[in-house]
């Protein structure tokens, strides 16, 4: 499940890394140079000529195959007009503080009506967006929708009607992609906005462990930085097979896409819908054959296995356990065999009717049957936050998709995602990860809860701000008295938990 | 340690006192002196004026690096003589000139030979001739000065004392004496006389000074050591004392000191050598080398670096480590030895191994393995028995016939680890009357003060006692103590070491039953981990919390009592009906008072900051969910002990309830569980002990262990499975518990299997993971 801290792979570029700061210096001067791309290139055209000549390509592909440099000028005018600098300003709370922050990304223009596609992590707690288009023109912009599994926002610019329509981009079909074609990150890396970077496809089909819950990647050595996440990865005819979001710390020329007919499918939904509502089984899948950890399921050669069950889910309900190898679903077999079939196991899975009973083909203990699965609605996949102002303090909804640990000591109810030291909660002794389960007279089972005794409490007089706060700290209850008398504004030079 | 303050004061300033403070003694004590005869107190001070002599000592100054000083002998030793090495100031004494032919008894300063750089003697009328250390007065704690008188008559002469004697029943005598001292006001010398009535001075017992003369001259006025010339009524000299006391015995023994018997008794220098000499030997024959090997583990390593060069650790650099010890052991015959060390229980049960260096035939130590008895409980001391090789060690002794009177020349001998072999720390002391000890026991006292282990040794050799920490034990458990860790069994620090005399010891040593401290025994790892419990989790309270919930008075505003969390199933606490939300108020053991369940102000911030360091997303790594079982309650009622029997007063629903209980061992907890390592897969697991259980809402019977460790590059690393991880099954059956787990790896190794599947459940999820089985000895 991707977080938008994974501190690894963040792109959305804070403004603290002001291009000044960040270049050559401390970049390693090691790596190719431009002579010797160069060269590895006209290799690479040297056996796409030989290539082409053996098919005896013919026409405007087979051209343009063979000339680089027009493949990059080709393709930057056809997107480079529909390159989006996305500005988003990032409100959030840490340890009852409102934050606001400026965080850069970028985006491209998908339809003619002004639709930007960028990357979840980029949009996500924005309250409000600003777009640069071209190089003359900021334009605000909403989002229409989020899809935080696939990492995908959908904005449109705010633009009168006499603008419309507007050029935009198509998307390429990254089903038909290769490994070594040549292809083009464009976006607003450290902020410089309108770079292109160009490389080749590495790698079709990556499966990222944690990060690849519906989708597998683009792997290309195109760099990929902060600031280019949301931009497209643009093949030789111009077109988007993929939305720049991933780079690899400590690496060179790693970095991920995603696929353009994945982006294409949830932009669809997040147009009608603003989400994508997707079905929940309760199914952990593990592949057949993981090369990664040498885990190999010996007595299959087809179908995929269930690694667990969740405890209350559908697939529990249906008879699931652990163990159980899953042949077909709903008539169709079901492929599992690598790590890289998951993603689309996972999205057949999701695709499923809500409420609506499906037959899974199983083998258990040698032994096939069927059982009758009826897929839940996932729902949300990260709670909303509060902020307790005067309590110095933040809390969030327990969702078991973010936070799993909490969830698994309490599956509903709020807890504490920060608390600012100094700050009354902290000084009370409130932790960060307590589960909230009283807050005076009142039980909490939601956040809903917290925030009406917080409004409640908030009306005591001062010297008599105290309530007693039962919480769960990692599975034992205690109890303590939280002292707000103090306003929140004595705590001025805090630092942030 | 029984330090006079004036001899401390003295040391620290070697100046001169003003002499505002000696006149004003000296009219003091006028008006007694006033409706005496005046008389015999004039010729008390010309007499005394003639024969009081000033000797002055200087020192060496020594540029000691710092390993010079690491063998340093008493601190207290250097601190009195290094304020005078460092000005170059003079130690002046004052004392008697008891042979004209150039002999003077002064106090014993107690100070290092090798430490004195010069002797100077000042007559009374002022004149300086250098003098040389003589001799040491036997019975008495007087030092002998001489020097060479010039060609011709001495214009001085020595005191003769009249034959001893002083009406009145021995010991006891009711008149008046007088007393005369010689002292510096300013740079001048004032004599000191002081007439006094004395009553009822000693009670004596089977010769033994059981009652002291509190009153004795004031000296403190002379801010140096100095004897007191004792004159009867008629002004005739009777004797020197060097004591502020003043007695005699039915056998004739007095604390004073005619010149003829201060030249009989006196022992010179190199025959105390030779004593010495011949003590050390008879030590070294006698003791065996106890090698003590310590197990070290983070619990450990703190109790260990307390032990202190006191026990003899081995040299920097020698590359040993530091957790072996070299202790010495005096052997008691058959196999048994007593090792005067002051050891903790913690460190007792650290110990892992015991080497006993038997003397062998012809001189090359025999190593055999020694065996814990037990640990003194009323002195830092232990017992160690092994198997004697051909005879073993000659038994140490033999004992003193009778404890020696005060002022009696004794000898101490330390004998301490160095450089790789025996060490002999010499030494000589006094007995100076007695004391009272723990529980009102009477013990002689010592002059001045002594190596820690110090044997003592009379001039013929026979043993007097040892030196040692008394324990206090059985002091009420200090919860404060206990909840910052530092709670010992052993006395404080602050308990002095004393005197034990050597029947007291040898009593101890043939019988040991019922003067060991009980259960102190070495342990393993995990035995040592193991805990008494009552089976609770609990916070600390806090005025805000006592006000919310109402238990402002009973638990005095929050300070007092452990608010209950959690009551473990089957425990102690459970059968007795504790709940959540009850508040735990005080322990108490039989026959001593309670003990009042205090936090200290800080424990629930260290809770805190501890959860808070632990709290939050910190990262796909599964964290360790289950709390620490090593806890204030914990601790305290491990100190009290398994199968006391104790009483618990609680609060419940405002109620105060009182309950007995016999203090149980707890079942294994994480830290205490045995580890069981697994090599074919890598994985170290342990059972599923009860705090993981009742975190992980696991029952009882549900099958598992958890990871603790994973060896890198096993087949376990490789399949990613992490530490606290749970393995639930091995190729889908359920494993029970750690041995289950072994069994099951094992089984499959046997039937020469390369791999096979593990069910690995984090946060209630499971995955299955094949591990290669591999890394067996010898590959």
């Amino acid at each position: 499940m991707r977080r938008a801290t994974a501190a690894a792979l963040i792109l959305a570029l804070v403004p603290t890394l002001s291009a000044c700061g960040l270049l050559a210096p401390s970049r390693p001067t090691e790596g190719p140079t431009v002579e010797d791309r160069v060269t590895v290139l006209e290799r690479a055209l040297e056996a796409e000529r030989e290539a082409v000549d053996r098919l005896r390509l013919q026409g405007e592909e087979g051209r343009a195959a063979l000339d680089f440099a027009r493949i990059i000028r080709e393709a930057k005018q056809q997107v480079f007009p529909v390159l989006v600098f996305v500005k988003p300003i990032r409100e959030e709370f840490r340890g009852g503080e409102r934050q606001q922050m400026q965080v850069f990304g970028s985006g491209v223009v998908i339809s003619e009506d002004g639709y930007v596609v960028t990357n979840h992590h980029v949009a996500e707690k924005a309250v409000e967006i600003r777009c640069v288009l071209g190089d003359s023109e900021e334009v605000p912009a909403d989002v229409v929708g989020l899809d935080p599994d696939l990492d995908i926002a959908l904005l449109r610019l705010r633009l009168p009607p006499e603008r419309l329509p507007v050029r935009c981009a198509a998307f390429g079909d990254s089903d038909r992609l290769e490994e070594g074609q040549f292809v083009m990150t464009m976006g607003s890396p450290l902020g410089l906005t309108r770079s292109i970077s160009f490389g080749i496809i590495s790698n079709t089909k990556r499966y990222l462990q944690d990060f690849s819950e519906y989708s597998l990647w683009i792997q290309t050595d195109a760099a990929i930085n902060p600031g280019n996440s949301g931009g497209p990865l643009v093949d030789a005819r111009g077109e988007i097979v993929g939305i720049n979001t991933l780079g690899a710390n400590f690496a060179e020329n790693v970095g991920f896409s995603i696929p353009s007919n994945r982006v294409r499918e949830v932009v669809e939904l997040l147009r009608e819908h603003g989400r994508v509502e997707r079905a929940w089984t309760g199914i952990r899948l593990q592949a057949l054959r993981d090369f990664m950890r040498s885990i190999y399921v010996r007595d299959a050669d087809r179908g995929v296995l269930v690694a667990s069950v969740d405890e209350g889910s559908p697939a529990e309900a249906a008879g699931l356990v652990a163990g159980d190898l899953v042949l077909d679903l709903a008539g169709v077999p079901v492929e599992g065999t690598y790590l890289e079939d998951l993603p689309g196991v996972r999205r057949r899975f999701a695709a499923l009717a809500v409420g609506e009973p499906v037959m899974v083909r199983i083998r258990r203990s040698g032994e096939e049957r069927e059982v009758s699965l009826v897929p839940s609605r996932k729902g949300k996949v990260e709670g909303d936050d509060f902020d307790c102002i005067e309590w110095n303090m933040t809390v969030k909804e327990i969702n078991p998709f973010s936070d799993p640990e909490v969830a698994y000591f309490r599956q509903q109810g709020a807890y504490v995602l920060g608390v600012l030291m100094p700050g009354n909660a902290a000084l009370s002794g409130v932790a960060m990860g307590d589960i909230i389960l009283r807050l005076g007279e009142r039980a909490v089972a939601s956040l809903e809860d917290v925030q009406a005794a917080y409004a409640e409490l908030d009306g005591l007089p001062r010297g008599r701000r105290k309530v007693l706060v039962e919480v769960l700290r990692d599975g034992i209850p205690q109890l303590l008295v939280l002292d707000f008398n103090k306003p929140r504004s004595d705590y001025k030079e805090a630092e942030r938990q | 340690m029984s330090e006079r303050p004036e001899v401390a004061q003295r040391a620290m300033n070697p100046f001169p006192w003003s002499g505002v403070l000696a006149l004003a003694l000296l009219l003091a004590s006028a008006p007694l002196v006033a409706q005496e005869d005046p008389a015999p107190i004039q010729r008390v001070r010309d007499h005394a004026a003639s024969v009081l002599w000033f000797v002055e000592l200087r020192f060496k100054r020594q540029d000691r690096t710092r390993e010079d000083r690491s063998q340093d002998g008493p601190q207290d030793v250097e601190s009195r003589i290094n304020p005078y090495a460092e000005y170059e100031a003079s130690l002046p004494l004052s004392g008697v000139l008891v042979d004209s032919a150039g002999v003077i008894l002064v106090p014993d300063p107690q100070v290092p030979r090798e430490r004195v750089e010069s002797v100077t003697v000042v007559s009374p009328s002022g004149e300086r001739y250098p003098g040389r250390l003589w001799g040491l007065v036997r019975h008495h704690h007087g030092l002998l000065v001489s020097f060479d008188p010039p060609e011709g008559a001495a214009p001085w002469a020595a005191c003769e004392f009249v034959a001893p004697g002083l009406e009145g029943a021995p010991g006891a005598f009711d008149g008046t004496v007088y007393l005369a001292s010689l002292g510096l006001s300013g740079d001048d010398p004032s004599l000191l006389v002081r007439g006094e009535r004395l009553h009822a001075t000693m009670v004596l017992e089977g010769g033994r000074v059981l009652d002291g003369f509190p009153d004795g001259p004031d000296i403190s006025s002379h801010r140096f050591m100095t004897c007191w010339l004792v004159y009867d009524e008629a002004a005739r000299p009777l004797g020197v004392t060097l004591s502020p006391r003043l007695w005699r015995d039915p056998d004739g023994r007095s604390s004073w000191l005619g010149a003829g018997a201060v030249l009989d008794e006196r022992v010179g220098f190199d025959a105390v050598d030779e004593a010495l000499g011949r003590a050390e030997r008879a030590l070294l024959d006698s003791a065996c080398e106890v090698e003590v090997r310590f197990r070290r583990d983070a619990e450990t390593e703190e109790a260990l670096s307390r032990l202190g060069p006191l026990v003899g650790t081995t040299p920097r650099g020698s590359g040993q480590p530091a957790s072996r010890v070299h202790l010495y052991g005096l052997s008691m015959g058959e196999g048994r030895l007593l090792v005067i060390a002051d050891l903790d229980p913690v460190h007792v049960r650290a110990i892992e191994r015991l080497v006993v260096k038997v003397p062998g035939p012809e001189g090359d130590p025999v190593e055999v393995p020694g065996r814990f008895v037990g640990l003194f409980a009323r002195f830092g001391g232990f017992l160690v028995e092994y198997a004697p090789p051909e005879g073993g060690a000659p038994r140490a002794g033999p004992p003193a016939a009778a404890s020696p009177p005060d002022g009696e020349l004794l000898l101490s001998l330390a004998l301490r680890h160095r450089f790789g072999g025996p060490d002999v720390e010499k030494g000589y002391t006094r007995l100076d009357g007695s004391a009272r000890g723990y529980r009102d026991a009477r013990y002689r006292a010592v002059l001045g003060s002594l190596p820690e282990g110090a044997l003592l040794v009379d001039l013929d050799g026979a043993w007097v006692g040892v030196h040692t920490r008394e324990k206090r034990y059985g002091r009420p458990v200090n919860p404060e103590e206990v909840a910052m860790g530092g709670y010992r069994y052993r006395s404080s620090p602050s308990d002095p070491d004393r005197l034990f005399e050597w029947d007291e010891v040898w009593r101890q040593v043939v019988s040991p039953e019922g003067f060991l401290e009980p259960d102190v025994v070495p342990q393993s790892k995990e035995e040592s981990r193991r805990r008494v419990w009552f089976g609770v989790e609990f916070q600390a309270i806090g005025p805000d919390l006592a006000t919310a919930l109402k238990v402002a008075g009973p638990t005095r505003d929050g300070r007092l009592g452990l608010l209950v969390d959690a009551v473990y199933a089957g425990s102690p606490a459970a059968r007795l009906g504790v709940q959540r939300g009850d508040i735990l108020l005080a322990f108490g053991e039989k026959d001593s008072t309670p003990v009042d369940l205090v936090l200290p102000p800080d424990y629930a911030a260290r809770s805190y900051y501890r959860w808070a360091w632990r709290g939050g997303r910190s990262g796909s790594e599964p964290r360790r969910l289950w709390p620490e079982r090593k806890t204030f309650l914990t601790e305290l009622l491990t100190r009290m002990g398994a199968g006391k029997a104790v009483s618990l007063r609680w609060l419940s629903a405002g109620e105060e309830k009182g309950a007995d209980l016999v203090l149980e061992q707890a079942p294994p907890d994480y830290s205490s569980a045995p580890e069981v390592e697994e090599e074919a897969t890598g994985l170290t697991v342990k059972d599923l002990t009860y705090e993981v259980r009742h975190v992980l809402a696991l029952a009882d019977t549900s099958p598992g262990v958890v990871v603790a460790k994973v060896e890198t590059g096993s087949g376990a690393e490789v399949g990613g499975v992490r530490p606290f991880e749970l393995v639930t099954a091995v190729e889908r059956e359920p494993v029970a518990d750690s041995a289950a787990f072994e069994a099951a790896i094992a089984a499959r190794m046997a039937a020469g299997r390369r791999t096979t599947e593990l069910t690995v459940v984090l946060l209630g999820k499971s995955r299955f993971v094949d591990v290669t089985l591999g890394r067996v000895a010898g590959e």
